[in-house]
């Protein structure tokens, strides 16, 4: 499959602030793409140049093939889910659903057999004649979704479509949107905040930093390798110790901590970084609570100062003399950790877990 | 209704009294006047009548009058929505400093009415001064007759209530979300279509209230007729105030009163039916 988006080296500025600088990124076809980062990031931005609602100061953007300068959001084949929704208050779910296919001056009996299939395939079969007022916050979403998709758009843009929802809403959504997408087959560009959101949704990340694109990948690819400290402390939680020094002795990694523990990694270093502080990285989940001893792992001891139970996972704080302070994450499966009254743990990780990165 | 407010129900009491004696009072008088013969404090014993009633809708000058005033009104509400719907959708969405600007737009009102529409019969009259600066010009040789004539009556009925049509429209214009006219033309529309079918239709809840604010007081305006008008130029209000202070007839003055309160009233409910409002109103909230 082709690139149906191609961002090319596109910045944009507002006065003296850079909101987006020099970023390039492809969209295949059919692929849920997520633009992940803070507030301020300029994922938004992004996603409006795409719309054609705001023009860039440079680069290219190229949609389907075409180059997209100087083409008004009216002319262009793409439709945006927008953070607020932005349903119309004075229309009625039929008439904001088919809005798009009216503009088009599509026929009458085109219109009600696209409206038909859309609210059949998105569960809004019925609501055509209530207010948008009268429904619920996950309805409106999809009359949202349903508006966007009947006019076949070759990509949707979504802004950050769920924020405003309750939790729990929001997370039966993401499940509903992936398979929705999957139904249709339509590209989604997806921007958001919530890292959970772009995990459990998409087919490839961006992570996005200060208007720049820091890294991109599969969900799995990004949480287990991320490349950076930015990448590793955005998504998911992390451990990230302090090294005095990195000595590459054949086969692993020589580690000293600053607090002067010792231990082994099988990790690369990326790329020569000298003059950058080294940090090792490693996700609580990696590390075991234990004394079993296994082979090619890095041992040591702490004394547990805070644990949360939080249903399926127990969550410590360990306080390492020679580490400093960890996470480490256990699955809650009955038998509880070996944790003598005095706090005091043994714990341990594989050399193949956590990387090296640097500051 | 929340209990606290449930439990000072009694605070509504002085307002409520307020009404009663400031309003009602006043309006039972003139219902009184208008159906019955004579002053009630003459002495005489009352006589009912509907007499007054019947001579507002029998005389054709009164008719006239009427008509007039209705379309005068009608004109200055069309001229006014013209006149204020750019400046409120300026002050609404071209600007920051559109808090300030609306102070500056009341500014007019801290000066009183009367000595504003005086000002503006030095600007119209026939030496005045749009007459001196167009002839100075040489665009015209002979001055222009405007004052004393319908179109000044109408020029200072909408420069007396345009600000009055501004602040609902204003208002109204405010409140809707820029990302819905954003999603109106990435769905397909024009910037023109995206402005019919979202802005305007959204505001028309502004130009419902501001027409009422402006319509309803000019039909019963009587001192900017009085100053600026001429002998073609009587409206309703002016009758109304010439049947009390002049003629004398308070009878007929209340029944014309009645009457013109009643046909308000009868123009602003069919105009909500046929605008469709309440709909509007039941689908806002989101």
């Amino acid at each position: 499959m082709g690139n149906i988006v191609e961002v090319i080296n596109v910045s944009k500025n507002y006065g003296d602030i850079k909101a987006v600088e020099n970023i390039s990124f492809n969209v295949k076809e059919g692929e849920f793409y997520s633009l992940l980062g803070p507030s301020g990031c300029g994922k938004t931005t992004i996603l409006r140049i795409l719309g054609g609602f705001i023009e860039q100061d440079s680069g290219k953007v190229i949609i389907d093939g075409k180059d997209m300068k100087g083409i008004s959001p009216n002319r262009r084949n793409t439709s945006m889910v927008f953070q607020d929704l932005a349903l119309f208050p004075h229309m009625n779910v039929r008439e904001n659903i088919i809005y798009g296919l009216r503009k088009r001056k599509t026929r009458p009996a085109a219109i009600d057999k696209k409206f038909k299939r859309i609210v059949d395939t998105l569960g809004l079969s019925g609501f055509g004649k209530r207010p948008v007022s009268a429904l619920s916050g996950g309805q409106r979403q999809r009359v949202a979704l349903a508006r966007s998709l009947i006019i076949e758009p070759e990509i949707l843009l979504l802004d950050e479509p769920l924020a405003s929802l309750d939790k729990k809403l929001r997370i039966a959504m993401q499940d509903e949107l992936k398979k929705i997408q999957r139904k249709i087959g339509t590209t989604f560009l997806y921007v958001t905040h919530d890292q959970g959101e772009a995990l459990t949704m998409s087919d490839t990340i961006a992570v996005m930093n200060e208007g720049k694109i820091i890294q991109t990948g599969s969900p799995d690819y990004i949480y287990d390798y991320p490349d950076n400290i930015f990448t590793a402390d955005f998504i998911g939680a992390g451990n990230f110790i302090p090294l005095s020094s990195v000595n590459n002795n054949g086969q692993f990694l020589s580690i000293r901590a600053e607090k002067g523990g010792e231990f082994r990694s099988a990790s690369r270093i990326p790329h020569s970084k000298s003059l950058s502080v080294p940090v090792f990285f490693i996700r609580p989940e990696k590390i075991k609570i234990g004394s079993n001893n296994p082979e090619n792992s890095n041992i040591f001891t702490g004394t547990v100062i805070a644990s949360v139970f939080e249903g399926p996972d127990i969550r410590f704080e360990v306080d390492s003399l020679e580490l400093g302070i960890l996470r480490i994450e256990i699955k809650n499966d009955g038998t509880p950790p070996g944790i003598n009254k005095s706090g005091k743990i043994t714990f341990y990780w594989s050399y193949k877990d956590g990387m090296v990165l640097f500051r | 209704m929340s209990t606290i407010l449930k439990k000072n129900r009694n605070l509504a009491f002085p307002g409520l009294l307020w009404f009663l004696v400031f309003f009602l009072l006043p309006l039972s008088v003139i219902l009184i006047y208008s159906i019955t013969e004579r002053s009630l404090i003459s002495g005489e014993p009352v006589k009912f009548t509907m007499a007054n009633f019947v001579q507002v809708f029998q005389k054709r000058h009164y008719l006239i009058i009427l008509l007039r005033s209705l379309r005068i009104s009608f004109f200055t509400t069309v001229i006014s929505i013209t006149f204020s719907y750019p400046v409120a959708y300026f002050l609404a969405k071209n600007t920051r400093h559109d808090r300030i600007l609306i102070v500056m737009l009341m500014i007019p009102f801290w000066i009183n009415y009367l000595i504003r529409i005086f000002a503006w019969k030095l600007i119209l009259s026939d030496n005045g001064i749009l007459n001196q600066v167009l002839m100075g010009l040489h665009l015209i040789d002979e001055p222009l007759r405007i004052m004393y004539t319908q179109t000044s009556v109408l020029l200072g009925l909408v420069y007396t209530y345009t600000p009055m049509m501004v602040l609902p429209l204003y208002a109204s214009l405010s409140r809707i979300d820029d990302s819905l006219i954003e999603a109106s033309l990435d769905l397909g529309a024009s910037r023109f279509r995206a402005f019919f079918d979202i802005t305007f239709r959204l505001s028309l809840t502004g130009i419902f209230a501001g027409t009422l604010l402006v319509f309803i007081p000019a039909l019963g305006s009587f001192a900017i007729p009085a100053i600026l008008g001429g002998t073609d130029s009587v409206l309703i209000g002016n009758m109304i105030e010439n049947q009390f202070n002049i003629v004398g007839n308070w009878n007929a003055g209340s029944a014309f009163t009645l009457s013109l309160a009643a046909l308000a009233i009868i123009l602003v409910l069919s105009y909500s039916r046929i605008f469709g409002l309440e709909s509007i109103y039941r689908n806002r909230g989101i």
